[in-house]
């Protein structure tokens, strides 16, 4: 295979992505064959040398953003009248249970969130509680004496170091919750484009 | 391999092809290769990435009548880079303690 059939397969792949785009990714395999023609393989070996078509125009998609896959994804479709019968008689049974799959993605996101922002208000209300406690003390140095200036230091000392060890917990699941948004997304674009090779 | 380890060490791989100086794509491939092999399907996507993240900056100049892109790594790559360099220290004394000899 030559350079002008390499680019113009990766091209014809990509039909769907935005002009730009395109033709940035296939600017940059054009470097890549120039140079490594300009390193002494022939136009062949170095083309032969670079993955498929199919698997350089895959990685391109798998690093385009979700929504502009979409887009792609729903230009590329070109449905004679038979499927478009079918889709809209189905529509009742397939758009609950797409429907289903994006609302459960988005439940177990949000259910994530929810957990680490409850754990965020529980070290906000530990901070808060350590705060009233050393002015408590520090009240009680001038009116109650002893015994409470202790206690009210006592508590604050152990609501600061609640504090400090859930804090930690929540950065950590905070961050956890960041990988799972990440995984999610990448499941539904891996779906999109398994989808695309078979049509 | 856990993908986000693999990302990670991939993404330092790039960032050191370029630490001693501007290069591009091919070279860079080249440079690599007696270390880790990369495909141009891998590194695309990482070059993009790197510099969204700010980690290098690309510029186009023309070389033999036709476009080349050059990439140069920046501040917060390098910075990047000595946080990778960092964290494989402490994974490797830690590696070391677990294969070593005389385990009961």
């Amino acid at each position: 295979m030559n350079k002008e059939s390499y680019l113009a397969q990766i091209r014809q792949l990509l039909q769907n992505l935005p002009e730009e785009d395109r033709e940035r990714s296939l600017a940059f395999y054009a470097e890549s064959i120039d140079d490594r023609m300009e390193d002494g393989m022939s136009e062949e070996e170095a083309v032969a040398s670079l993955e498929s078509p199919e698997e350089a125009a895959k990685s391109i998609l798998m690093d385009t953003p979700l929504p502009a896959l979409v887009k792609a994804r729903v230009k590329q479709r070109h449905m004679g009248a038979l499927e478009i019968l079918l889709l809209v008689l189905g529509f009742p049974l397939w758009f609950p249970l797409l429907l289903t799959l994006l609302i459960l993605e988005l439940t177990v996101y949000l259910v994530a969130w929810t957990l680490v922002l409850s754990l965020g208000a529980v070290v906000l209300a530990l901070g808060l509680s350590a705060v009233a406690c050393i002015i408590a003390a520090v009240y009680c140095i001038f009116k109650g004496g002893l015994g409470l200036t202790l206690l009210g230091l006592g508590a604050c000392l152990v609501l600061t170091g609640l504090t400090i060890l859930l804090g930690f917990a929540a950065a950590g699941a905070g961050r956890l919750a960041i990988r799972l948004g990440k995984a999610l997304v990448r499941g539904l674009k891996s779906l999109l484009i398994r989808k695309e090779d078979k049509a | 391999m856990d993908i986000q380890l693999k990302r990670g060490m991939l993404d330092a791989c790039v960032l050191a092809a370029i630490q001693d100086g501007e290069s591009y794509g091919y070279q860079m491939l080249k440079d690599m290769k007696p270390y880790v092999e990369l495909s141009e399907s891998t590194l695309y996507p990482i070059l993009r990435r790197l510099e969204a993240a700010r980690c290098l900056t690309v510029r186009t100049a023309e070389h033999n009548g036709r476009l080349r892109k050059y990439y140069a790594i920046t501040p917060l790559g390098l910075a990047r880079l000595e946080d990778f360099k960092r964290e494989w220290k402490e994974l490797l004394s830690i590696y070391r303690f677990v294969t070593k000899e005389g385990h009961e």
